[in-house]
Protein backbone atom coordinates (compact mmCIF):
# COMPACT_ATOMS: atom_id res chain seq x y z
CA UNK A 1 0.00 0.00 0.00
CA UNK A 2 1.09 3.69 -0.66
CA UNK A 3 3.28 5.44 2.65
CA UNK A 4 0.57 7.77 3.98
CA UNK A 5 2.25 8.46 6.80
CA UNK A 6 5.25 10.46 6.18
CA UNK A 7 6.08 12.78 3.16
CA UNK A 8 7.74 16.36 2.47
CA UNK A 9 8.21 18.17 0.03
CA UNK A 10 10.65 20.94 0.02
CA UNK A 11 12.74 23.29 -2.32
CA UNK A 12 16.61 24.10 -2.41
CA UNK A 13 18.45 26.10 -4.39
CA UNK A 14 22.29 24.56 -5.19
CA UNK A 15 25.09 26.70 -6.60
CA UNK A 16 24.96 24.98 -10.08
CA UNK A 17 23.57 21.74 -11.73
CA UNK A 18 26.88 19.93 -10.47
CA UNK A 19 26.05 20.60 -7.15
CA UNK A 20 22.54 19.24 -6.87
CA UNK A 21 23.69 16.25 -9.13
CA UNK A 22 26.26 15.01 -6.59
CA UNK A 23 23.77 15.29 -3.97
CA UNK A 24 20.90 13.34 -5.75
CA UNK A 25 23.79 10.82 -6.39
CA UNK A 26 24.48 10.31 -3.24
CA UNK A 27 21.15 8.21 -2.80
CA UNK A 28 21.55 5.71 -5.67
CA UNK A 29 23.58 2.26 -5.17
CA UNK A 30 26.18 0.71 -7.70
CA UNK A 31 22.90 -1.16 -9.30
CA UNK A 32 21.97 2.19 -10.26
CA UNK A 33 19.18 1.75 -7.96
CA UNK A 34 17.69 4.60 -5.49
CA UNK A 35 18.16 3.88 -2.11
CA UNK A 36 15.37 6.63 -0.68
CA UNK A 37 11.82 6.53 -1.36
CA UNK A 38 11.94 10.38 -2.92
CA UNK A 39 10.90 12.70 -5.94
CA UNK A 40 13.44 14.83 -7.32
CA UNK A 41 12.32 17.49 -9.64
CA UNK A 42 15.18 19.72 -10.93
CA UNK A 43 14.26 22.69 -11.65
CA UNK A 44 16.97 24.95 -12.76
CA UNK A 45 16.57 28.16 -12.98
CA UNK A 46 13.16 30.33 -13.52
CA UNK A 47 12.16 33.30 -15.34
CA UNK A 48 11.44 35.87 -12.98
CA UNK A 49 10.37 38.97 -15.57
CA UNK A 50 9.46 37.78 -19.00
CA UNK A 51 11.74 39.34 -21.39
CA UNK A 52 10.34 42.04 -24.17
CA UNK A 53 10.22 41.91 -27.88
CA UNK A 54 9.15 43.71 -31.06
CA UNK A 55 7.33 42.90 -33.87
CA UNK A 56 9.95 41.34 -35.98
CA UNK A 57 10.54 39.20 -32.31
CA UNK A 58 13.93 41.11 -31.89
CA UNK A 59 14.47 41.36 -28.30
CA UNK A 60 14.48 44.91 -26.35
CA UNK A 61 15.10 43.75 -22.70
CA UNK A 62 16.49 40.36 -21.86
CA UNK A 63 14.61 38.20 -19.52
CA UNK A 64 15.76 38.02 -15.83
CA UNK A 65 16.34 34.49 -14.09
CA UNK A 66 16.56 33.05 -10.45
CA UNK A 67 20.29 32.67 -9.30
CA UNK A 68 21.11 29.32 -8.49
CA UNK A 69 19.36 25.80 -9.38
CA UNK A 70 16.33 24.66 -8.40
CA UNK A 71 15.53 21.20 -6.63
CA UNK A 72 12.45 20.36 -5.75
CA UNK A 73 12.46 16.91 -3.77
CA UNK A 74 9.43 15.09 -2.68
CA UNK A 75 10.48 12.93 0.54
CA UNK A 76 8.21 9.67 1.27
CA UNK A 77 9.52 8.09 4.12
CA UNK A 78 11.49 11.37 5.99
CA UNK A 79 9.94 14.35 7.91
CA UNK A 80 12.95 16.51 7.37
CA UNK A 81 16.09 17.05 5.07
CA UNK A 82 18.29 14.56 5.36
CA UNK A 83 21.68 15.15 6.90
CA UNK A 84 23.61 17.87 4.01
CA UNK A 85 20.95 19.14 2.55
CA UNK A 86 19.40 21.38 5.21
CA UNK A 87 21.39 24.62 4.40
CA UNK A 88 20.09 23.99 1.21
CA UNK A 89 16.50 24.64 1.69
CA UNK A 90 14.59 27.93 0.24
CA UNK A 91 11.31 28.88 1.20
CA UNK A 92 10.42 31.38 -2.03
CA UNK A 93 7.24 33.68 -2.04
CA UNK A 94 6.04 32.98 -5.34
CA UNK A 95 7.62 28.90 -5.73
CA UNK A 96 7.09 29.32 -9.38
CA UNK A 97 6.86 25.36 -9.08
CA UNK A 98 3.80 23.19 -7.88
CA UNK A 99 3.25 19.57 -7.56
CA UNK A 100 0.25 18.98 -9.88
CA UNK B 1 -11.17 -26.22 -18.68
CA UNK B 2 -11.31 -22.42 -20.30
CA UNK B 3 -8.35 -20.16 -20.79
CA UNK B 4 -10.49 -17.95 -18.67
CA UNK B 5 -10.91 -20.11 -15.50
CA UNK B 6 -7.14 -21.31 -15.88
CA UNK B 7 -5.97 -17.83 -15.46
CA UNK B 8 -5.24 -16.84 -11.85
CA UNK B 9 -5.16 -13.25 -12.35
CA UNK B 10 -6.69 -11.29 -14.88
CA UNK B 11 -6.29 -7.28 -14.55
CA UNK B 12 -7.54 -5.47 -17.05
CA UNK B 13 -8.25 -1.71 -17.43
CA UNK B 14 -11.62 -1.94 -15.29
CA UNK B 15 -12.08 -1.56 -11.58
CA UNK B 16 -9.86 0.63 -8.94
CA UNK B 17 -9.85 2.90 -6.10
CA UNK B 18 -8.05 5.36 -3.96
CA UNK B 19 -3.95 3.48 -4.52
CA UNK B 20 -5.65 -0.08 -6.07
CA UNK B 21 -5.99 -1.42 -9.37
CA UNK B 22 -8.32 -4.04 -8.94
CA UNK B 23 -7.76 -7.56 -10.34
CA UNK B 24 -10.97 -8.86 -12.08
CA UNK B 25 -10.01 -12.48 -11.21
CA UNK B 26 -7.92 -13.22 -8.41
CA UNK B 27 -9.34 -11.98 -5.19
CA UNK B 28 -7.84 -9.12 -3.47
CA UNK B 29 -4.23 -10.69 -3.22
CA UNK B 30 -4.59 -10.67 -6.90
CA UNK B 31 -5.14 -6.24 -6.77
CA UNK B 32 -2.02 -4.13 -7.67
CA UNK B 33 -1.10 -1.55 -5.22
CA UNK B 34 -0.54 2.09 -7.17
CA UNK B 35 1.63 5.38 -6.20
CA UNK B 36 1.60 8.77 -7.96
CA UNK B 37 2.84 11.29 -5.38
CA UNK B 38 0.71 13.93 -7.80
CA UNK B 39 -2.75 14.53 -9.35
CA UNK B 40 -2.43 13.83 -13.11
CA UNK B 41 -4.51 13.97 -15.82
CA UNK B 42 -6.15 11.66 -18.35
CA UNK B 43 -8.07 11.13 -21.80
CA UNK B 44 -12.10 9.58 -20.35
CA UNK B 45 -14.65 7.33 -22.21
CA UNK B 46 -15.88 10.41 -23.80
CA UNK B 47 -12.73 11.92 -25.07
CA UNK B 48 -12.33 14.59 -22.97
CA UNK B 49 -9.47 15.70 -20.65
CA UNK B 50 -10.01 15.38 -16.98
CA UNK B 51 -8.15 15.07 -13.59
CA UNK B 52 -7.32 12.21 -11.89
CA UNK B 53 -6.04 12.58 -7.57
CA UNK B 54 -3.31 11.04 -6.53
CA UNK B 55 -2.67 7.37 -6.14
CA UNK B 56 -5.52 7.06 -8.24
CA UNK B 57 -4.57 4.44 -11.40
CA UNK B 58 -5.68 6.03 -14.37
CA UNK B 59 -8.07 4.56 -17.06
CA UNK B 60 -7.16 6.31 -20.15
CA UNK B 61 -9.12 6.12 -23.62
CA UNK B 62 -6.48 7.91 -25.80
CA UNK B 63 -6.69 5.49 -28.22
CA UNK B 64 -10.28 4.73 -27.99
CA UNK B 65 -10.42 2.41 -26.27
CA UNK B 66 -9.59 1.73 -21.81
CA UNK B 67 -6.15 1.26 -21.15
CA UNK B 68 -4.02 1.43 -17.26
CA UNK B 69 -1.56 4.31 -18.28
CA UNK B 70 1.87 4.47 -16.56
CA UNK B 71 4.09 7.28 -17.32
CA UNK B 72 7.25 8.68 -16.16
CA UNK B 73 7.58 12.08 -13.90
CA UNK B 74 7.48 15.00 -16.02
CA UNK B 75 7.14 18.78 -15.86
CA UNK B 76 5.49 21.02 -17.95
CA UNK B 77 7.63 24.02 -18.03
CA UNK B 78 4.81 26.22 -20.09
CA UNK B 79 3.55 28.67 -16.57
CA UNK B 80 0.20 29.31 -18.29
CA UNK B 81 -0.70 26.40 -20.38
CA UNK B 82 -4.08 27.96 -21.29
CA UNK B 83 -3.17 31.66 -22.63
CA UNK B 84 -2.28 32.66 -25.80
CA UNK B 85 1.03 34.74 -25.25
CA UNK B 86 5.03 35.01 -25.32
CA UNK B 87 6.35 32.55 -22.50
CA UNK B 88 10.53 32.60 -21.67
CA UNK B 89 11.28 29.16 -20.77
CA UNK B 90 14.43 28.14 -19.44
CA UNK B 91 15.78 24.77 -21.01
CA UNK B 92 18.51 22.16 -20.98
CA UNK B 93 20.87 21.12 -24.06
CA UNK B 94 18.43 17.61 -24.04
CA UNK B 95 15.09 16.74 -25.60
CA UNK B 96 12.09 18.25 -25.47
CA UNK B 97 8.63 17.81 -26.82
CA UNK B 98 6.09 20.66 -27.29
CA UNK B 99 2.57 19.70 -27.74
CA UNK B 100 -1.13 21.62 -27.93
CA UNK B 101 -4.26 21.06 -29.24
CA UNK B 102 -6.14 23.28 -31.96
CA UNK B 103 -5.76 25.05 -35.14
CA UNK B 104 -2.84 27.62 -34.26
CA UNK B 105 0.56 27.54 -34.25
CA UNK B 106 3.72 27.95 -32.10
CA UNK B 107 6.50 29.85 -32.99
CA UNK B 108 10.05 28.77 -31.27
CA UNK B 109 12.63 31.35 -31.07
CA UNK B 110 15.98 31.83 -28.59
CA UNK B 111 18.18 28.84 -28.29
CA UNK B 112 15.86 26.65 -30.75
CA UNK B 113 13.57 27.58 -34.30
CA UNK B 114 11.14 25.85 -35.02
CA UNK B 115 7.15 26.12 -35.74
CA UNK B 116 4.48 23.79 -34.85
CA UNK B 117 1.18 23.97 -36.64
CA UNK B 118 -2.01 22.82 -35.10
CA UNK B 119 -4.26 20.60 -36.88
CA UNK B 120 -7.59 20.53 -35.29
CA UNK B 121 -9.23 21.82 -32.02
CA UNK B 122 -9.63 17.87 -30.72
CA UNK B 123 -6.27 16.91 -32.34
CA UNK B 124 -3.06 16.87 -30.49
CA UNK B 125 0.90 18.16 -32.36
CA UNK B 126 3.72 17.68 -30.95
CA UNK B 127 7.46 18.38 -32.03
CA UNK B 128 10.26 16.66 -30.70
CA UNK B 129 13.22 18.55 -30.62
CA UNK B 130 17.04 19.39 -28.77
CA UNK B 131 17.65 23.06 -28.12
CA UNK B 132 20.73 24.49 -27.07
CA UNK B 133 20.92 25.21 -23.41
CA UNK B 134 18.93 28.98 -22.11
CA UNK B 135 16.26 30.90 -23.02
CA UNK B 136 13.77 29.38 -25.70
CA UNK B 137 10.79 31.86 -26.36
CA UNK B 138 7.44 30.52 -27.68
CA UNK B 139 5.25 32.92 -29.31
CA UNK B 140 1.38 31.17 -29.40
CA UNK B 141 -0.22 32.56 -32.61
CA UNK B 142 -3.86 31.37 -33.00
CA UNK B 143 -6.23 28.96 -31.15
CA UNK B 144 -3.68 27.36 -28.35
CA UNK B 145 -5.03 24.92 -25.67
CA UNK B 146 -3.58 23.09 -23.47
CA UNK B 147 0.17 23.62 -24.16
CA UNK B 148 2.94 21.86 -22.89
CA UNK B 149 6.84 21.84 -23.26
CA UNK B 150 8.45 18.80 -21.06
CA UNK B 151 12.21 17.86 -20.76
CA UNK B 152 11.32 14.42 -22.86
CA UNK B 153 11.50 12.87 -26.47
CA UNK B 154 7.90 12.36 -26.27
CA UNK B 155 4.75 13.99 -25.07
CA UNK B 156 2.93 12.63 -22.34
CA UNK B 157 -0.65 13.18 -20.45
CA UNK B 158 -1.93 16.77 -19.87
CA UNK B 159 -0.29 19.15 -17.38
CA UNK B 160 -2.86 21.94 -16.65
CA UNK B 161 -0.71 24.75 -15.29
CA UNK B 162 -1.87 28.42 -14.36
CA UNK B 163 1.05 30.77 -12.49
CA UNK B 164 3.85 28.41 -12.48
CA UNK B 165 5.31 25.17 -14.10
CA UNK B 166 3.61 22.02 -12.62
CA UNK B 167 5.11 18.18 -12.23
CA UNK B 168 2.94 14.97 -12.80
CA UNK B 169 5.26 12.84 -10.20
CA UNK B 170 5.48 8.89 -12.02
CA UNK B 171 3.14 6.62 -11.48
CA UNK B 172 4.20 2.94 -9.84
CA UNK B 173 1.95 -0.45 -10.36
CA UNK B 174 3.02 -3.10 -8.35
CA UNK B 175 2.40 -6.07 -5.76
CA UNK B 176 -0.19 -8.41 -6.74
CA UNK B 177 -0.03 -12.01 -5.81
CA UNK B 178 1.77 -13.58 -3.29
CA UNK B 179 2.88 -17.56 -3.07
CA UNK B 180 -0.06 -19.21 -3.54
CA UNK B 181 -0.84 -17.41 -6.75
CA UNK B 182 2.03 -18.61 -8.67
CA UNK B 183 3.44 -21.96 -9.46
CA UNK B 184 7.15 -22.32 -9.15
CA UNK B 185 6.82 -25.20 -11.64
CA UNK B 186 5.56 -24.23 -14.66
CA UNK B 187 2.53 -21.01 -15.66
CA UNK B 188 2.32 -18.33 -18.13
CA UNK B 189 2.96 -14.21 -17.86
CA UNK B 190 0.61 -12.60 -20.72
CA UNK B 191 0.71 -8.88 -21.33
CA UNK B 192 -1.10 -6.64 -23.91
CA UNK B 193 -0.19 -3.19 -24.74
CA UNK B 194 2.64 -0.88 -25.38
CA UNK B 195 5.06 1.54 -24.27
CA UNK B 196 5.41 5.47 -24.55
CA UNK B 197 8.52 5.28 -27.09
CA UNK B 198 11.95 3.84 -27.84
CA UNK B 199 13.28 5.62 -24.21
CA UNK B 200 16.58 4.23 -24.21
CA UNK B 201 15.60 2.43 -20.98
CA UNK B 202 14.42 -1.27 -20.22
CA UNK B 203 11.19 -1.25 -19.09
CA UNK B 204 10.18 -4.63 -16.60
CA UNK B 205 6.89 -6.60 -16.21
CA UNK B 206 7.23 -8.92 -13.98
CA UNK B 207 6.65 -12.28 -11.54
CA UNK B 208 9.35 -12.37 -9.36
CA UNK B 209 10.47 -13.06 -5.39
CA UNK B 210 11.24 -9.13 -5.18
CA UNK B 211 14.64 -9.99 -6.83
CA UNK B 212 16.67 -10.86 -9.88
CA UNK B 213 17.42 -14.29 -8.23
CA UNK B 214 14.04 -15.62 -9.52
CA UNK B 215 11.67 -14.14 -12.28
CA UNK B 216 10.33 -14.57 -15.00
CA UNK B 217 10.13 -11.04 -17.16
CA UNK B 218 9.25 -9.26 -20.55
CA UNK B 219 10.45 -6.45 -20.80
CA UNK B 220 10.60 -3.72 -23.54
CA UNK B 221 14.71 -3.84 -24.24
CA UNK B 222 16.70 -0.39 -24.27
CA UNK B 223 17.52 -1.19 -28.02
CA UNK B 224 14.85 0.16 -30.68
CA UNK B 225 11.46 -2.24 -30.90
CA UNK B 226 12.75 -5.17 -29.37
CA UNK B 227 10.81 -6.99 -26.92
CA UNK B 228 12.77 -9.08 -24.54
CA UNK B 229 12.55 -12.23 -21.88
CA UNK B 230 14.62 -13.10 -18.98
CA UNK B 231 13.83 -15.75 -16.46
CA UNK B 232 16.42 -16.71 -13.57
CA UNK B 233 16.11 -19.30 -11.14
CA UNK B 234 18.19 -19.72 -8.03
CA UNK B 235 20.59 -16.55 -8.93
CA UNK B 236 21.27 -17.93 -12.69
CA UNK B 237 20.03 -16.63 -15.84
CA UNK B 238 19.02 -19.23 -17.81
CA UNK B 239 16.96 -17.44 -20.59
CA UNK B 240 17.77 -13.71 -22.07
CA UNK B 241 16.41 -13.44 -25.58
CA UNK B 242 14.80 -10.62 -27.18
CA UNK B 243 13.27 -9.98 -30.40
CA UNK B 244 12.26 -7.30 -32.95
CA UNK B 245 9.13 -6.06 -33.25
CA UNK B 246 7.49 -3.60 -35.69
CA UNK B 247 6.72 -0.85 -33.49
CA UNK B 248 6.83 -1.33 -29.15
CA UNK B 249 4.38 1.98 -29.25
CA UNK B 250 1.80 0.14 -31.38
CA UNK B 251 -0.33 -2.53 -29.66
CA UNK B 252 1.12 -6.39 -29.14
CA UNK B 253 0.31 -9.26 -27.30
CA UNK B 254 2.84 -11.27 -25.73
CA UNK B 255 3.23 -14.39 -23.66
CA UNK B 256 6.06 -16.17 -22.01
CA UNK B 257 5.63 -19.38 -20.96
CA UNK B 258 7.86 -21.38 -18.51
CA UNK B 259 8.49 -24.75 -17.46
CA UNK B 260 11.52 -26.96 -16.19
CA UNK B 261 13.21 -27.10 -19.88
CA UNK B 262 10.53 -25.75 -21.62
CA UNK B 263 10.37 -22.47 -22.38
CA UNK B 264 8.74 -19.90 -25.45
CA UNK B 265 7.53 -16.29 -26.12
CA UNK B 266 4.56 -15.72 -28.20
CA UNK B 267 3.65 -12.56 -29.69
CA UNK B 268 1.11 -11.58 -31.99
CA UNK B 269 -0.16 -15.28 -32.22
CA UNK B 270 3.60 -16.60 -33.51
CA UNK B 271 6.22 -18.81 -31.28
CA UNK B 272 9.10 -16.29 -31.64
CA UNK B 273 11.71 -17.49 -28.77
CA UNK B 274 12.15 -20.83 -27.63
CA UNK B 275 14.69 -22.76 -25.17
CA UNK B 276 14.63 -26.40 -23.78
CA UNK B 277 17.41 -26.26 -20.96
CA UNK B 278 16.23 -24.00 -18.02
CA UNK B 279 15.15 -24.47 -14.23
CA UNK B 280 12.12 -23.03 -13.56
CA UNK B 281 12.16 -19.82 -11.10
CA UNK B 282 11.43 -20.45 -7.33
CA UNK B 283 9.45 -18.53 -4.90
CA UNK B 284 7.79 -16.36 -7.08
CA UNK B 285 4.84 -14.43 -4.89
CA UNK B 286 4.74 -11.02 -7.06
CA UNK B 287 3.77 -9.57 -10.49
CA UNK B 288 5.13 -5.52 -10.75
CA UNK B 289 4.80 -3.19 -13.95
CA UNK B 290 8.72 -3.05 -12.67
CA UNK B 291 11.36 -5.68 -11.54
CA UNK B 292 12.28 -5.20 -7.84
CA UNK B 293 11.03 -1.99 -7.63
CA UNK B 294 13.57 -0.73 -10.66
CA UNK B 295 13.19 -0.67 -14.21
CA UNK B 296 9.29 0.24 -13.98
CA UNK B 297 6.93 0.44 -16.89
CA UNK B 298 5.94 3.33 -18.67
CA UNK B 299 3.16 2.34 -21.57
CA UNK B 300 -0.53 1.63 -21.73
CA UNK B 301 -1.44 -1.94 -19.91
CA UNK B 302 -4.84 -3.68 -21.68
CA UNK B 303 -4.47 -6.90 -19.74
CA UNK B 304 -2.19 -8.73 -17.50
CA UNK B 305 -2.99 -12.15 -16.82
CA UNK B 306 -1.08 -14.89 -15.08
CA UNK B 307 -1.51 -18.82 -15.27
CA UNK B 308 -0.33 -21.25 -12.85
CA UNK B 309 0.19 -24.09 -15.87
CA UNK B 310 2.12 -24.10 -18.98
CA UNK B 311 -0.46 -23.39 -22.00
CA UNK B 312 -0.30 -25.30 -24.61
CA UNK B 313 0.85 -23.94 -27.95
CA UNK B 314 -2.86 -23.81 -29.39
CA UNK B 315 -3.85 -22.00 -26.27
CA UNK B 316 -0.88 -19.29 -26.38
CA UNK B 317 -1.95 -19.25 -30.23
CA UNK B 318 -5.12 -18.11 -29.20
CA UNK B 319 -4.28 -15.95 -25.89
CA UNK B 320 -1.75 -14.09 -28.29
CA UNK B 321 -3.15 -13.67 -31.71
CA UNK B 322 -4.13 -9.68 -32.51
Amino acid sequence: MPNNNIMKYIRYEFNDKEQADSKIEAFYNEEGELTTDAAFIRLNKFVMTEGTYDSEGVEITAPVLSTGYALDVLWRDLDASPYGWKSYEVTPSNPKHKLL
Amino acid sequence: MSLLDKATIITTPTAHSNGVLHSIKGGAVADFDVVRGSAATRVNAEGLIEDVATNIPRLDYTDGTASILLEPQSTNLVVNSELNNVENIVVSAVPHTISFYGTGSITLSGVHSATLSGTGANDRVSLTFTPSAGTLICTDSGNVDNKQLEALPYATSYIPTSGAIATRLADSVSGAGDATTFNDTEGVLYFEGSVLANSGTSRFISISDGSTSNRVALLYYSADNRVRAILSSGGTKFVDSNVTISSVTDNHKVAIKYKANDFAMWIDGVKVLTDTTLNAPIGLNNLSFDLGGSSPFYGRAKSVITFDTALTDAELECLTTI
